[in-house]
């Protein structure tokens, strides 16, 4: 990175830490703190929405999807516009209907304080471990880019994020998302401009979606899952066919199991609850929802739109065998160099290949499909990239399977082919979205400490000044928690994955008991106790027992917490 | 009549005709162009 893209960076960095302490003084109150007085625009929480949704990982790793698998993730957000639908209809109510601060609060009104706690303190373990991986994955590709040593990338966006976070509450948190958010979108719609200004000049834009299809990255829609075999394999039972539930990407796993992930998500999970708590009316809550519900889907379009268009760049510009910078120097070292060197002069010949039959598609008269002799070693040449990049990756790692370097795709093409400023403004948007999902998590932690578990067992009759004093003090805290946290994470790339696999165990749970307030009214403390608990179980069992995708545990955790909640309500008093 | 900054319920069927949209012209756009790899040979 130039000089002067470091300078838009810090420029960036230094607006975004003033703009959000600047809005302490608003906060006078717990009220004001985690609540913004009730006064924030539907526009501007809609934003933090999406921006809190839009974590670095987002940004970068759904790129590289796109490269690497295709088009086929967006399906997981099929469900999202039909989940903001029911929460605006079933869950707006509920939380509006009085002054609450966390979504927990909600839930003592009718099972107690003892549902409350347990909800807050799963919410709390979750989300904190997870709030390690938002800090610490994008360090990595960060310090990958611009050559800072980790530990103090780690430090900087979790000194950062607490900085800003603490001084200025959650007014601090919506309105840099707002910024975060615009240059997130306008960082990405410069990188499908500046590809288009590449690829036009060599084939017009049909021609570029032909050889993207012939690629199979356009892979949007996939209405046939792997198998429509319902019974789902054994945990055991290890090269067995897959069944419906093991197959990710599909439409009706999208829908269905896409669903019930976004009403735990945006209906139960304070780090999202929070923004419909702020507008001044439920009306302008239903409006920050469907904000996301009207731009969440040709958002990720445009994202993974992206990684194909940058497979695409590669395959007629060129592309690296390796992405990771780490994985580059471990093959240049002495050790390596020897045994690369014949697996990169066939990957060198197959990218050239691919290249050449890239154009000639692109040049042909008709659909890829009617020349069907070019397509077929069109397929394969980039089928035998694919494999030689794996192939290089197995040499060089133990466990290349999980050390893909999907990450890097897209900050290596940032790094090589952006112009000055431009650079600095993508490396500022990868920073911003690391820090709009980190701030927004902290204030939630903080929010859910005070109000759930401070005021409410230990200080009840604690004023004004002296419960802003220790909310303040709790966003410290876990800023420091969780940069600690992330700093223990290097090294260790299967925490993050055990992390995401951790809070798909809760998140069903919690619907559950919202949901369950809603359908019995019979239903008291033994019950709402019993669903939290009952549906971590289910999902437990399941995980232990049988083989299922992540996207279908938020529905068995859901069902499994309804259904013993409803069963337990009978023993309520 | 609505009053200015008054919730539109319409707006819940804007939201899934638009959701419901998109599914139509990704599904359109995937049978289009897409060629999973392997298909040809």
């Amino acid at each position: 990175m130039s000089a002067i893209d470091w300078t838009v960076f810090f420029l960036f960095l230094a607006y975004v830490v003033w703009d959000g302490a600047r809005r302490g003084v608003q906060s006078e109150n717990l009220e004001g703190y985690f609540a913004g007085g009730r006064a924030i625009p539907w526009w501007a929480a809609g934003l933090s929405v999406m921006a809190t949704q839009a974590s670095a990982i987002t940004v970068i790793g759904t790129t590289g999807q796109g490269h690497e698998t295709g088009m086929e993730f967006v399906q997981t957000y099929f469900g999202l516009p039909f989940a903001m639908i029911l929460l605006c209809i079933f869950m707006v109510p509920l939380l509006r209907k009085n002054p609450i601060l966390t979504a927990y609060e909600y839930l003592e009104g009718q099972f107690g304080p003892a549902t409350r706690t347990l909800a807050s303190v799963i919410f709390l373990v979750s989300r904190c471990l997870a709030f390690g991986v938002v800090i610490y994955a994008p360090a990595v590709v960060l310090s990958a880019m611009t050559g800072l040593n980790l530990t103090f990338m780690v430090i900087l966006i979790g000194l950062l994020t607490t900085a800003y976070t603490m001084a200025g509450g959650i007014n601090a948190v919506v309105w840099t998302d707002v910024k975060q958010m615009t240059v997130i979108f306008l960082g990405l719609f410069l990188c499908v401009g500046i590809l288009l200004w590449d690829l036009l000049p060599r084939m017009g834009f049909m021609d570029m979606l032909r050889v993207m299809g012939a690629s199979g990255k356009l892979n949007a829609l996939e209405l046939q899952p792997a198998s429509w075999d319902l019974i789902p394999n054994w945990k055991s039972a290890g090269g067995a066919p897959q069944t419906f539930w093991q197959d990710t990407y599909n439409v009706w796993s999208g829908f269905f199991g896409g669903i019930f992930l976004m009403l735990s998500y945006f209906g139960c999970d304070q780090s999202q609850v929070q923004r419909i708590l702020t507008n001044p009316t439920a009306d302008e809550s239903r409006k920050t929802l469907l904000l996301s519900a009207f731009a969440k889907v040709p958002m990720q379009v445009l994202i993974l739109f992206l990684g194909a268009l940058l497979y695409l760049y590669g395959t007629v510009m060129g592309s690296p065998m390796l992405y990771n910078p780490d994985h580059v120097a471990l093959a240049q070292s002495e050790a390596y160099a020897q045994r690369i060197e014949p697996i990169q002069q066939r990957y060198d010949r197959l990218v050239e290949e691919r290249s050449q039959l890239a154009l000639r598609l692109a040049e042909f008269e008709g659909t890829p499909r009617q020349s069907s002799d070019l397509l077929a070693r069109y397929q394969n040449a980039v089928r035998g990239v694919a494999e030689t990049r794996e192939e290089a990756r197995r040499l060089l790692l133990d466990n290349a399977s999980e050390n893909r370097d999907t990450n890097y795709v897209f900050p290596h093409f940032i790094l090589n082919n952006l112009p000055p400023v431009i650079l600095g403004l993508l490396v500022a948007a990868i920073f911003a979205a690391a820090m709009s999902s980190a701030d927004s998590a902290l204030n939630s932690l903080s929010a859910a400490t005070i109000v759930d578990l401070y005021k409410r067992w230990f200080r009840p009759d604690a004023d004004d000044a002296a419960s802003l004093r220790a909310g303040r003090l709790a966003t410290l805290f876990w800023g420091i928690a969780a940069t600690v946290a992330a700093m223990q994470f290097a090294g260790a790339g299967s925490v993050v994955e055990l992390v995401n696999k951790v809070g798909s165990y809760f998140y069903g749970s919690l619907l559950g008991v919202f949901v369950l307030s809603l359908v019995s009214k019979k239903a008291g403390p033994k019950a709402g106790v019993a669903s939290l608990l009952g549906g971590m179980g289910t999902v437990f069992i399941i995980d232990q027992t049988v083989q299922v995708a992540f996207l279908w545990y938020n529905l068995f955790g859901f069902a499994g917490s309804l259904m013993i909640g409803l069963i337990v309500s009978r023993f309520d008093d | 009549m609505m009053k200015k900054g008054e919730f539109n319920t319409k707006l819940y069927w804007w939201v899934a005709i638009l959701a419901l949209l998109w599914m139509v012209l990704l599904l359109w756009f995937t049978e289009a162009f897409n060629i999973p790899l392997g298909a040809a040979s």
